[in-house]
C-alpha cells in the first residue's frame, strides 16, 4: 500500500490529470447538452374502458390497466403518426430540428455531427422514433397515470402531450363507439321481430274469436291463444327498454366523457428547462468514477513498471555495490 | 587577448561561496560519504551517474566543499561534462576559458582555474566546440591530472553521465573513487547495470532523494 501511496505522490500529476480530464469532458458533455422542456399530465380513470382484468392477477387497478394500454398504443406506428400529425410534433421534426434520443446524439447534434443532425428516415419514421422513445407513463396511484413528455421547445412538449391525451381518448370512444352501435343495431332487430310475433299472435286471437263468437273465458283454446299474446306482448316491451337503454348508452359514449377517464392536470406549458441540474450532477459522479478507474489504473502500472532502487539498504541485493550514503531529496534543482 | 587579470583579484572579483550553490543537506550527506571513500586521503575522485539529470555537479561541488571544510583541503572541481557544462552557472564564473582551452594548450593552469571564496578552485569545461571525446583522449595521454594533482590537495571531476555520452566511461575511468549518484526512484536497475558493466573498477554508490515523498502525517500512520 505504501508503495502505491509513493508512486502516486511521485507521479501526481500523472495520476491525477485522468481525474481531472474525465470530470471536465464529461461535465463538458453535460453541458453541451440542449435545454430540454417537459411537459407533464396527469389523468384519472374512473372506470375500466378497454381492457378486463388480466387473467392470473388477482386484481389490477384502473390506473395500471390503462397505462398498460397507452403503452401499448405507443409502441403501435399508427397512433404515434396520429399522434404526431395531431400536435405539433410532425411539423416541428419536418423542419429539419431534432429530439435527440440521448446523450450521445445530443452532442452530436449539438457538435453539428451529420449522423445527429440531417433527417434519419421519414417525418413518421421519426415521429414513431421520438414518441415511442419519450414519452413516459408512470402510474402514480390507483386511478392517476402521469405523462411526460420532454423536448427542446416547450410548444412542442405541451402541444405533443395535448395530442397524446385527445388521440388516446378518440381511441377508447372510437372503441366504445363500435360496441354501443353493435348492440343498438341487435336491439333494434329483436324489437322488429317481436313486433311482429304480437302482431301475429293478436291477429290469431281475432281469428279465433271471429270463428267462435260464443267463445268465452272457458275456452282453453282461446285462453291459450290469448296468453301466447301476452308474453310476445311483454317480450316486446322489454325490447324497447333494452333498445333505448342502448341508444342512451351510444349517446353517453360519443361524448367525451364516456372514454372513463379525464386530465386532471391538464399538460401544462414547461417555463423552464428541467433536469439540467441532475445531469450535471450524473455526470460529475460518472466523471470523477471514470477517473479514479483511470488514476488507480495508472498507479497500479507505474507501481508495477517501477524498477528504481528506492532506500539504501536495497542498493548491494540489487547491484552488489557498496553505499556510501544517501541523500534526503531537497527542494533544489541539481545539474 | 589583452591583460589578463591576477588570480587573487578574480578572487575578489568573485567572492561566491561554493557553499550557497549546494543544499545543506546534500553537504552533511556527503561529509558521512567522504569518510567512507577515503577521507582526506582521497586524491582524485570522481562523481558520475548512469543518466542525466541524477544530481552529479551538485554531488561534485559537495564533496568539494566537504574536503575544504571538513578536512582543510584545498580542492579543485574540475568540470568535465563538455556537452552540458553547469557550474559556471551555478558557481557564477566565467564558462571560459576552461578545461578545453587547458587541454589544447590555449591557457595554462594558472589562466584556467577560477578560486572561489573558500579557498576551492574550479576548472569549468570550456569550450570544446564539438570535440569533446578527443578532449577526453588527451587528457588520458596527458600528465595533466597528475599535474593538478600537485597543485590541489585532491581533483574532484563532475563527470559526464556514463549512458548517452560516447566518452563517459573514459572520462570516469581516469579517477579513482568514482562515485556513481543513483537517484532513488527514477533511475531504472537496468541502466544502473549497464552504466556499472561499462566500468573496469566497481564504483561506490551514492543514493539521491531517498526521503519518500509521502506526507508526514501519512508516514506517521505508517510508523504506528
Amino acid at each position: 500500500m505504501i508503495r502505491y501511496l509513493e508512486t502516486f505522490y511521485r507521479h501526481r500529476l500523472l495520476t491525477v490529470t485522468p481525474l481531472i480530464l474525465a470530470v471536465g469532458i464529461t461535465v463538458g458533455i453535460a453541458l453541451a447538452q440542449p435545454r430540454m422542456y417537459e411537459s407533464s399530465a396527469r389523468i384519472w380513470f374512473y372506470g375500466a374502458a378497454l381492457t378486463g382484468t388480466a387473467p392470473g392477477q388477482p386484481y389490477t387497478s384502473a390506473a395500471e390497466q390503462q397505462s398498460g394500454v397507452l403503452r401499448e398504443l405507443l409502441n403501435s406506428r399508427t397512433f404515434c403518426t396520429k399522434v404526431g400529425h395531431r400536435g405539433p410534433l410532425a411539423g416541428y421534426l419536418a423542419s429539419g430540428s431534432t429530439i435527440p434520443s440521448n446523450v450521445v446524439a445530443a452532442l452530436g447534434a449539438r457538435l453539428g455531427l451529420a449522423r445527429f443532425t440531417g433527417p434519419s428516415g421519414s417525418v413518421d419514421e421519426r415521429v414513431y422514433d421520438v414518441l415511442s422513445q419519450k414519452i413516459e407513463v408512470t402510474t402514480i396511484g390507483p386511478q392517476v397515470v402521469a405523462i411526460r413528455f420532454a423536448a427542446p421547445d416547450p410548444g412542442v412538449a405541451q402541444g405533443t402531450l395535448q395530442a397524446l391525451v385527445a388521440q388516446f381518448s378518440d381511441e377508447i370512444l372510437g372503441n366504445l363507439h363500435g360496441q354501443a352501435q353493435a348492440a343498438v343495431d341487435f336491439f333494434n332487430q329483436q324489437v322488429k321481430t317481436q313486433a311482429a310475433e304480437v302482431s301475429a299472435d293478436n291477429d290469431k286471437v281475432a281469428a279465433y274469436v271471429k270463428a267462435h263468437p260464443k267463445a268465452g273465458a272457458s275456452d282453453a283454446d282461446l285462453v291459450s291463444l290469448q296468453h301466447t299474446a301476452e308474453l310476445a306482448s311483454q317480450q316486446y316491451d322489454q325490447s324497447l327498454l333494452e333498445l333505448d337503454q342502448a341508444k342512451s348508452d351510444l349517446a353517453a359514449e360519443t361524448s367525451a366523457a364516456g372514454a372513463g377517464f379525464r386530465a386532471i392536470d391538464a399538460p401544462n406549458l414547461p417555463d423552464r428547462p428541467t433536469g439540467f441540474l441532475g445531469l450535471v450532477l450524473r455526470a460529475l459522479a460518472a466523471g470523477i468514477l471514470a477517473g479514479l478507474f483511470i488514476s488507480g489504473f495508472t498507479v497500479l502500472a507505474l507501481t508495477a513498471a517501477d524498477s528504481s532502487l528506492r532506500r539504501p539498504e536495497e542498493v548491494r541485493g540489487a547491484l552488489g555495490l557498496r553505499t556510501v550514503g544517501s541523500i534526503p531529496r531537497v527542494r533544489q534543482r541539481w545539474g | 587577448m589583452g591583460v589578463k587579470p591576477e588570480p587573487e583579484l578574480r578572487i575578489v572579483e568573485r567572492p561566491w561561496r561554493a557553499s550557497l550553490a549546494v543544499h545543506p543537506q546534500v553537504v552533511e550527506a556527503c561529509s558521512l560519504a567522504s569518510l567512507q571513500i577515503r577521507g582526506p586521503s582521497v586524491k582524485r575522485l570522481g562523481v558520475t551517474s548512469a543518466i542525466r539529470g541524477e544530481g552529479r555537479s551538485a554531488v561534485a561541488l559537495a564533496m568539494a566543499v566537504v574536503q575544504q571544510r571538513d578536512f582543510a583541503n584545498h580542492p579543485l572541481l574540475l568540470e568535465m561534462d563538455f556537452d552540458r557544462p553547469s557550474l559556471s552557472r551555478r558557481l557564477h564564473t566565467e564558462a571560459s576559458p576552461g578545461l578545453a582551452e587547458l587541454i589544447r594548450g590555449d591557457v595554462t593552469i594558472e589562466e584556467a582555474v577560477q578560486p572561489l571564496s573558500e579557498g576551492i578552485a574550479v576548472i569549468t569545461a570550456g569550450a570544446a566546440n564539438g570535440a569533446a571525446a578527443r578532449l577526453v583522449v588527451d587528457v588520458t595521454g596527458s600528465s595533466l591530472l597528475e599535474q593538478l594533482s600537485e597543485r590541489f590537495d585532491v581533483v574532484i571531476a563532475d563527470l559526464p553521465p556514463l549512458l548517452g555520452c560516447s566518452f563517459g566511461t573514459l572520462a570516469a575511468e581516469l579517477f579513482d573513487p568514482v562515485v556513481l549518484v543513483v537517484r532513488a526512484g527514477i533511475t531504472p536497475i537496468a541502466q544502473i547495470r549497464e552504466a556499472i558493466a561499462s566500468l573496469s573498477r566497481p564504483p561506490v554508490v551514492l543514493l539521491n532523494g531517498t526521503q519518500s515523498r509521502l506526507p508526514r502525517w501519512i508516514r506517521s500512520l505508517t510508523h504506528t
